[in-house]
């Protein structure tokens, strides 16, 4: 919670060797942003926001990244949680979520986009660029000095 | 006693109304009975000639054939088959049935003694039954005891296509087709042997056969019927022609209809598994494709140990992701070998399967097996052994940790012609939502779930031996799967 002036990235992801490339990706775009994972939907849900992370420790947003094919709670059933819980007041960080996929269907592609925290939705794996153009588009020239450019990395 | 007496006596016991007539035509003897009847008494009649009971018309002619009876008097019926009247006191006609019986008194010469029926009820009921046949708007033929077609009604004449007056009399025969023609005399007589109500060919199909020659299917109920002392029996007909063309018609739509449910079925399954492949299958090759880029970018940085680690773990991934592919064809082939049906030790396959499974686990549940069968069971021994493995696998996986005393519990028992099988376990249990697709390809509810591809394969197997299976789970408290197979797989 030091890193006030940095991004906090959440990957939520079942798949281990995902969650490893997404942590990569981001390490190398903004090597003093802070990386948590989450290993399933109960698990972003009970540890990382009930235990305040996602609080308004600072100003800039929090981006979290959900795998959408998850065994359990699915991607989407934990992207609505998270809106309820924003709905709610528990969480009181601003929040941009991203859901990914190895799968480019429409239907999955869609299937989120009416929860209001979700912003975009990205095909595995985790390029250079997916980072890039994210995190410029949430968080625009806020956080652009932080932000490696692609050729750069 | 004279004969005559004797005659006198014999005609007051009768229930039948007669009359003993002389060689001369006068009435001798009569009874009460033909008196009543007659509207006379009995002495007014004595003496009187026959033909007094005879309508004036037919009084004469009479007398003619009286005479020639007389010459060569023979016990016969009179009145069969045509209109035979008598007349009362009163002038009323009555419909008659006598019977002749010639009585040889010696010196009193040739007598004859008459008995007469008062047809007038039956020919009323007659008349009833014909009109009620013709009436009928199914067709009806009644036949004689020798085969003859004694009464046919319009519905039968319009059926067979014949007119008025072609069947009447005719061999019931000419209605049947000539392919059975021969054989037809013999079923009729059995029928008459039996002379009970039933269907005619009742085992199988029976044809008709119209004027023109063309046969059709028919339905025919046989009835025995009584008239007066003769056994007709009433056959009637019910042309299935269009009736068995609805039926095929309705039989061709549900087999169609069958069909295309099946085709859609399998549409849906093919487009489900088509979806499930490609997305299962093609995720891990992604991991790989992202680790890859990562190795790539190590190696150009120098730092080897970390592409190297990666590597090793896209390769474990590239391996597992080939078993899964290998499983989906496991999956795809259930049905298409041959397998032969042997005796299933149903116990020693349990226990191997639980050995293997257990065999250098640090902490494994405890087995409980009860197997009571009376007879073998007989199915697909490898088929059911990869059941045992996928369920029996499952139960050890996911067990509770928190539970102290962890339990696998496999039964077996015989209810007649099936076998109940059930593999239950006090582990971690499934959420109630999960369980309409616990048997889907792919389909993954947990962290520790392997490739969603057990479960599928299980119920492919199970179903593909005739039996079923189902679950019943809940969460925290354990998973039983139950299974019901035949006991002899053919």
């Amino acid at each position: 919670m030091s890193a006030c002036q940095s991004l906090t990235t959440v990957i939520v992801d079942d798949n281990e060797l995902d969650r490893y490339v997404a942590r990569r990706r981001l390490e190398k775009l903004m090597p003093s942003g802070q990386v948590v994972e989450a290993v399933s939907g109960d698990a972003f849900l009970s540890h990382v926001c009930d235990e305040g992370l996602l609080d308004r420790h600072c100003d800039t947003a929090a981006l979290v990244l959900i795998d959408i094919n998850m065994p359990g709670l699915s991607g989407v059933e934990t992207a609505r949680s998270l809106q309820a819980r924003v709905d709610a007041g528990l969480v009181t960080r601003d929040i941009v979520v991203v859901m990914c996929s190895s799968s480019d269907n429409p239907t999955e592609k869609y299937s989120a986009l009416d929860i209001p925290i979700v912003v975009g939705y990205i095909v595995k794996p985790l390029l250079d660029d997916d980072v890039h153009h994210l995190l410029a588009r949430c968080f625009g020239p806020n956080v652009g000095p932080q932000v490696r450019s692609p050729g750069g990395g | 006693m004279s004969r005559l007496d004797e005659y006198r006596r014999a005609l007051d016991l009768s229930p039948l109304a007669s009359l003993l007539v002389g060689p001369d035509g006068r009435i001798g003897l009569v009874n009460d009975e033909l008196a009543e009847l007659f509207g006379y008494s009995a002495e007014e009649l004595v003496g009187q000639p026959v033909e007094t009971l005879l309508p004036p018309a037919s009084r004469s002619v009479h007398t003619t054939l009286r005479r020639s009876y007389q010459d060569a008097p023979e016990k016969r019926r009179m009145g069969q088959g045509r209109d035979l009247q008598g007349v009362t006191r009163t002038g009323q006609l009555i419909p008659l049935e006598l019977g002749l019986h010639p009585v040889d008194l010696a010196e009193e010469g040739q007598w004859t003694m008459v008995t007469v029926v008062d047809t007038t009820e039956r020919l009323r009921n007659e008349a009833l039954a014909r009109a009620t046949l013709e009436a009928s708007a199914s067709a009806m033929v009644m036949v004689s005891g020798e085969g003859t077609i004694v009464s046919v009604n319009r519905a039968a004449q319009a059926l067979f296509d014949y007119a008025d007056d072609e069947m009447l009399g005719q061999p019931v025969e000419m209605l049947v087709p000539k392919y059975i023609r021969d054989k037809h005399p013999t079923f009729r007589k059995t029928f008459s042997e039996r002379s009970s109500v039933r269907p005619m060919g009742a085992s199988r199909q029976i044809f008709a056969r119209r004027k023109s020659g063309e046969q059709f299917r028919v339905e025919v109920a046989l009835t025995p019927v009584e008239v007066g002392d003769r056994q007709l029996v009433l056959a009637t007909i019910v042309d299935l022609t269009e009736r068995l063309a609805v039926e095929s018609e309705i039989a061709a739509r549900r087999a169609a209809e069958a069909q295309s449910g099946k085709l859609a079925r399998l549409n849906n399954e093919l487009a489900r598994f088509a979806y499930a492949a490609s997305h299962d299958l093609k995720a891990p090759l992604l991991s790989i494709v992202g680790v890859l880029r990562l190795c790539l970018e190590d190696i150009a940085d120098g730092d080897l140990a970390t592409a190297t680690r990666n590597l090793r773990r896209t390769l474990e991934l590239a391996v597992s992701s080939a078993e899964k592919v290998e499983n989906v064809l496991h999956l795809a082939r259930v049905g298409h070998e041959r397998s032969r049906s042997e005796e299933v030790d149903l116990k020693g396959i349990v226990e191997e399967v639980w050995t293997a499974l257990t065999l250098g686990a640090p902490d494994p549940p405890r087995l409980e097996m009860t197997i009571d069968l009376d007879a073998p069971f007989t199915s697909v021994p490898s088929a059911i052994r990869v059941v045992l493995e996928n369920l029996m696998s499952n139960a050890c996986r996911f067990q509770d940790p928190d539970k102290a005393d962890r339990w696998v519990r496999v039964t077996a028992r015989q209810e007649r012609a099936t076998l109940h099988l059930e593999i239950a376990d006090n582990g971690v249990g499934i959420p109630k939502k999960h369980l309409p697709d616990l048997f889907g390809m792919f389909s993954r509810f947990s962290r520790q779930s392997g490739h969603g591809l057990g479960l599928a394969m299980v119920r492919s197997q199970v179903e593909h031996l005739g039996g079923r299976i189902q679950c019943d789970a809940d969460e925290k408290v354990g998973a039983a799967f139950q299974l019901t197979l035949p006991m002899n797989r053919k």
